[in-house]
């Protein structure tokens, strides 16, 4: 018995080490393309909208599934071979990008139109627009959908072990092919996806309220 | 003498309905310009693309000599963002809903413009965003939000932030028609000790005739995109030669 | 377990990208051919020839957990008679370290093919489909069907034949593999046939009355029965079945690793290794004897051969 617990703790152990790497990085990755994206496919260049256009559609169109197996087994063909980590966290976060880069383009497009044309007749260059007025006013409205984006991605994590990589779910169906047994390391898988659940929540909420908008007035 | 603005065959369509209709106009600077008349009439989008935020059918505008539009294949195009910056640093406008940014303060919303203009340092742009709030009788909102604000004060606090930027030119845009009537008042006193105390050319769209006639050296009348009366607001108010004119002075009277 | 052709929906997904990995990979493999891709990228993952295992000194075996064939411990470390089977073989050809690469069981070939293991090694019976995608070696783990099911002290079912002939049975079968088959050929209905996606499950899926007979290869069952006890449980072989063998599968592109292992699996067979081995897992070393890859990838077999 004793044996069979120590066996369950370094098993889900090493898990959710595996799991946890690829949720932040690929939450780091989705953020970055979220923005990088979503901005771009409200640019004045046409370009630059039909490159957006073309990854958030690409991305959301097909699976994470197919994704990962893109990136891990059939980039090699081309002379890129990512390690199974990178490999995870590339699929996740470009996947979860894309659905990021829609919230930054509807947040954005959320803030009045007056905020815009003032910036302009106070002579402010675009991106200087987007820094000191748009974005501080978008941002607030994105932080929550980012959130639920979050834990999406924590859930596809899962998918992980199509390419070698041992997260939470794929040591727990180990741990039952190899022990026998199954309550114990779901009861296990469930705590710990919903540990990370509320760790990933916890964020969030801080996150809101760093860059809530002001209400009311402020002592000076 | 050449006249600051200088606005050229004009014209302007959404969709079937003309806007503008081959519109011309020159205003020399230092002049104080009311523009009146009908809803519709074209007088805000005047305005507006006068402020580089609208885009015109055909015809050319000029401000201090530069040209706002280059001609291209399809038609009058704004001409390049680096082009069209200095350009913009010389005409400065108020909004009828305001435009105030709502995640700043009263004083930051009139500060950092300043700053990002590079017109000024952070305390040069502090003294001056508190001058100017003393002169529109705000200076105890500076740490408000505009959330907080009354129209009226949330119109003096634009004002109050286009002036930091010291343009040449004003455009004030029915600077008080989303106001409560209570608070009309506050604004016109304001609007009026600016263009008596400086040699600013203002053009000011509006739909009170009173204020219009004490504010103005020069009165124009918009009718379906065209000017059809145009001179010093004791001829246009009392002596109104169009008949189209004459009717909206008299509806106006009656609102008033 | 070992199976034949899983064909659940993202397997056979799994299956068609796998073909195009080895369309686009095509060009990458004849660089390969030319030798002069040392340190790059492609001749990195290409270079799977026995001199580039050697100058690398270890193999990356590819298997996932289908006890007792292939077993992944706690620790990450790998056993089961298949990698141990390999170890044994490597280390024979002067290859000291066999590297586990942790699959599931639907990725292994794709990765095979990606250049991301070796070889495969777990449990993975010869098929004249799967002979076309990979380069398989002699058979290595042979074994036949057998039927689970409860314990009642009277006779039950001794065949599929006797299963269809029941209308109130309903049989567990791994999703989509050889036993799915091996049913309907002998006339039990679909509707009476129920994919079970892993041996606990499936174990559970008796225990609770889900199924009444859970079909599968007899050494996965025997595994199975070490761990559920044997008092509440029958295991009997399936009569009237094949042989099923397994083999050590290699990229098409790397024959000449392929026929080494099979000259120093055909060595340990010789020397008796290979028994000791085998017995030591339970497996039957004689089953393998006379069957050879040839034959098991000739004719698509009677009961299981490739699907449309």
């Amino acid at each position: 018995m004793t044996a069979t617990l120590i066996d369950l703790a370094v098993s889900m152990g090493r898990g959710l080490a595996i799991t946890a790497w690829l949720t932040m990085g690929g939450c780091a990755l989705a953020l970055a393309c979220a923005f990088l994206f979503g901005l771009g496919r409200v640019s004045e260049r046409r370009a630059v909208r039909a490159i957006s256009i073309g990854y958030i559609e690409l991305f959301r169109g097909t699976s994470v599934f197919v994704q990962i197996f893109w990136l891990y087994y059939a980039l090699p063909a081309f002379g890129i071979l990512l390690s199974p980590m990178v490999s995870g966290i590339v699929a996740l976060g470009l996947n979860v990008g894309a659905y990021g880069a829609e919230i930054v383009r509807s947040a954005v497009g959320a803030v009045g139109r007056d905020q815009a044309e003032a910036s302009t007749a106070l002579n402010l260059t675009r991106w200087q627009s987007l820094r000191y007025i748009i974005l501080p006013q978008a941002v607030p409205r994105m932080i929550p959908v980012f959130g639920n984006n979050a834990v999406e991605l924590l859930k596809a994590t899962a998918i992980v072990s199509l390419i070698s990589l041992s997260d939470i779910t794929f040591q727990a169906q180990q741990f039952r092919i190899r022990t026998g047994q199954t309550i114990m390391p779901f009861i296990v898988t469930l705590l710990l996806y919903f540990m990370l659940y509320l760790l990933i929540l916890h964020g969030v909420r801080r996150a809101e309220r760093a860059y809530a908008l002001p209400s009311g007035n402020r002592p000076s | 003498m050449q006249p600051l603005i200088r606005i050229a065959g004009l014209s302007k369509s959404y969709g079937s309905s003309r806007i503008l209709d081959n519109l011309s106009l020159d205003i020399p600077a230092g002049q104080k310009v009311a523009l009146i008349g009908p809803s519709g009439s074209g007088k805000t989008t005047i305005l507006r693309i006068l402020m580089t935020l609208e885009s015109i059918d055909s015809g050319q505008v000029e401000i201090g000599g530069a040209r706002l539009f280059d001609e291209t294949a399809t038609g009058p195009a704004y001409v390049a963002e680096r082009r069209l910056r200095p350009i913009r640093a010389q005409v400065g406008m108020v909004f009828q809903h305001f435009g105030l940014f709502p995640h700043l303060t009263v004083e930051r919303n009139i500060v950092l413009p300043q700053i990002l203009n590079r017109v000024a340092s952070e305390p040069e742009a502090r003294r001056k965003a508190m001058e100017l709030l003393d002169l529109m009788g705000l200076a105890d909102k500076a740490a408000h939000y505009p959330d907080r604000l009354s129209g009226g004060q949330k119109q003096r606090v634009a004002i109050a932030r286009a002036l930091a930027l010291q343009p040449r030119v004003m455009l004030f845009d029915e600077p008080t028609s989303a106001l409560d009537p209570l608070r009309v008042n506050e604004v016109l006193q304001v609007l009026h000790a600016v263009a008596r105390t400086t040699d600013m050319t203002m053009l000011l769209v509006t739909h009170e005739m009173s204020f219009a006639r004490n504010f103005a050296d020069r009165v124009l009348f918009f009718d379906h995109g065209r000017i059809v009366e145009d001179g010093p607001p004791d001829a246009v108010f009392d002596t109104p030669r169009d008949p189209r004119t004459q009717a909206f002075l008299r509806l106006s009277s009656q609102g008033e | 377990m070992p199976r034949l052709n899983r064909e659940r929906p993202h397997r056979a997904l799994l299956a068609g990208l796998a073909l195009a990995t080895l369309i686009v990979g095509a060009p990458a493999a004849r660089a390969d051919d030319v030798g002069s891709m040392a340190g790059s990228p492609s001749g990195s993952q290409s270079g799977r020839g026995l001199t580039t295992l050697r100058q690398r000194g270890f193999a990356r075996l590819a298997m996932s957990n289908e006890p007792p064939w292939a077993v992944i411990r706690a620790d990450g470390s790998i056993g089961g008679a298949g990698p141990d089977l390999v170890r044994a073989v490597f280390r024979r050809m002067g290859i000291d370290d066999v590297r586990g690469v942790v699959s599931s069981y639907g990725a292994m070939i794709p990765g095979l093919m990606a250049g991301r293991s070796d070889l495969i090694d777990s449990g993975m019976f010869m098929t004249p489909g799967r002979c076309m995608a990979v380069a398989y070696s002699q058979p290595d783990l042979c074994d036949r069907e057998a039927l689970i099911m409860q314990h009642k002290g009277r006779p039950g079912p001794r065949s599929y034949r006797d299963v269809a002939a029941d209308p109130n049975l309903l049989i567990g079968v791994p999703a989509g593999g050889s036993e799915e088959r091996l049913a309907l050929t002998a006339g039990v209905p679909p509707a009476r046939i129920v994919p079970v996606p892993d041996g606990p499950s499936g174990m559970i899926m008796l225990e609770t009355g889900r199924i009444q007979i859970y079909s599968l290869p007899a050494m996965s069952g025997r595994h199975l029965l070490d761990l559920w006890g044997t008092r509440r449980f029958d295991l009997i072989p399936a009569d009237g079945t094949p042989v099923m063998c397994a083999g050590a599968a290699f990229s098409r592109d790397a024959t000449d690793l392929r026929d080494a292992y099979d000259r120093a699996l055909a060595a340990l067979q010789a020397n008796g290794d290979y028994a000791r081995l085998l017995t030591r897992y339970g497996f039957d070393p004689a089953l393998s004897l006379h069957r050879t890859r040839a034959d098991l990838c000739a004719a698509p077999q009677p009961t299981a051969g490739p699907r449309p």
